[in-house]
């Protein structure tokens, strides 16, 4: 998880009464809850395979001790970090929030008949167990949807940094000669990454030539344009030539009219010109072997 | 730190070792242009493989080496930019305009080799 610290928040000293109040109840009854909010989750389509992996403890003292702590005196980080870990743990297995409120209504409704049953005859009391239960619900719904969705945002960004990775690929395709489709929609950051790329790929390959296939970027527009001459302009600089292709008949008008200047950049209409191109630079002649002749001659034709 | 120039045939080559202050870039160009025509050289390699900036008095400078070679009869190539420094080039603007450049000593030696054979073709 990144490290994002979570929202503090404040109880005020009536609230902090009514948990108090609530607790009472929770407390006295907190087995019995526990339990059925177990089967309550076994019993649910999604929630059910998940809760069987989980550990059931064998008795609540823990997580009693943990929430009585949090309700007197204020001590919730504990009992709120194993919130969060659930709540990341249905995130990582892939389970709906709404999950969650399929099975807590069951939950509170078992909770409020035991606080009404109690208090039945002392108003001020009901009122404030009540409030209490409602107050706790949204502390533990808040804790556990954060890290519900922190968890995803978490994998989401993992997710665009592998797509960043797999979207600049270099092939090698002979000695000297790259070939670098781009695909993608190609902003400063995504420029700013296939240069590095270029160069490096350059240096380690001891390339002389590569051809840049842009078929794959729909949007060309001046700004990629001026991206792309800088990665030609830094190839330049390490001693290699860059062959741009794939300017579709769109993307070709559309840059002369509002007036790139792609001059400097050596440009082919598809891959296989680039390649021609880059054959012909390279001083190297590709040539096609009539079906007769053997794999011998292939050899002299080697040499 | 001065830049040392060795004399290899018909070649020069001048390894930078460390970072250049300006005196010592002023200096580089004074001792390449004076020993072009000592050793009657045909060409000059600058290694620039250590350094990881190139700034832009230090681009001025190479295009104005590049060109007093040329108008003392030899061609320059800049060898060794590391992908970084080709990278924080081209985000800064600078540019070293036609001075060839190649990956490293070796095809630098074939570059510079290739374009004075071009050259005396081109005269024939």
């Amino acid at each position: 998880m990144p490290d994002r610290q979570p929202r503090a928040f404040t109880i005020s000293e009536e609230e902090k009464k009514n948990l108090q109040t609530f607790w009472e109840i929770y407390d006295a009854h907190f087995a019995e809850v526990s339990d059925q909010l177990r089967e309550a989750s076994l019993a649910h389509p999604e929630l059910g395979p998940v809760t069987r992996t989980l550990p059931q403890p064998a008795d609540h003292s823990e997580a009693r001790e943990a929430l009585r702590r949090a309700v007197f005196e204020d001590q919730w980080e504990p009992y709120l970090a194993a919130v969060r870990a659930l709540g990341e743990h249905y995130a990582y297995a892939e389970i709906r929030l709404s999950a969650w409120f399929d099975v807590l209504p069951n939950w509170r409704s078992l909770l409020m008949n035991l606080i009404v049953e109690a208090y039945a005859h002392d108003q001020a009391k009901l009122l404030s167990a009540l409030a209490g239960l409602s107050k706790f619900t949204e502390i533990i719904l808040s804790a556990v949807s954060q890290a519900y969705v922190d968890a995803k945002e978490d994998t989401i960004t993992k997710q665009r940094a592998a797509i960043l990775e797999l979207s600049t690929p270099v092939l090698p395709v002979r000695e000297g000669l790259l070939i670098m489709p781009l695909i993608g929609l190609l902003d400063t950051h995504r420029a700013q990454q296939v240069t590095q790329v270029l160069l490096h790929a350059i240096r380690d390959h001891r390339a002389k030539i590569v051809v840049m296939d842009i078929t794959g970027i729909p949007v060309v527009d001046s700004r990629v344009a001026n991206h792309l001459i800088q990665s030609v302009d830094a190839a330049r600089l390490m001693g290699a030539k860059v062959i741009l292709t794939g300017l579709s008949p769109e993307v070709a008008q559309a840059l002369v009219t509002v007036g790139v200047n792609l001059e400097r950049v050596n440009t082919q209409s598809d891959l296989q010109s680039g390649i021609e191109e880059a054959n012909r630079i390279l001083r190297v002649k590709v040539i096609k072997l009539r079906d007769r002749e053997s794999s011998a001659d292939y050899e002299d034709i080697e040499d | 730190m001065a830049v040392p120039i060795l004399k290899q045939h018909d070649y020069l080559i001048a390894t930078v070792q460390s970072t250049l202050t300006d005196s010592d870039m002023m200096q580089l160009q004074n001792d390449l242009a004076e020993r072009v025509g000592r050793f009657r050289s045909k060409g000059v390699i600058i290694d620039v493989t250590v350094l990881d900036v190139m700034d832009s008095f230090a681009c001025r400078m190479i295009r104005t080496i590049a060109q007093v070679i040329r108008l003392r009869g030899a061609e320059t190539v800049l060898v060794g930019i590391q992908p970084d420094v080709a990278f924080a080039m081209v985000q800064l603007g600078l540019s070293l305009d036609n001075v060839p450049t190649a990956l490293d000593l070796e095809d630098g030696l074939a570059l510079l080799e290739q374009r004075i054979r071009g050259r005396h073709n081109h005269e024939r």
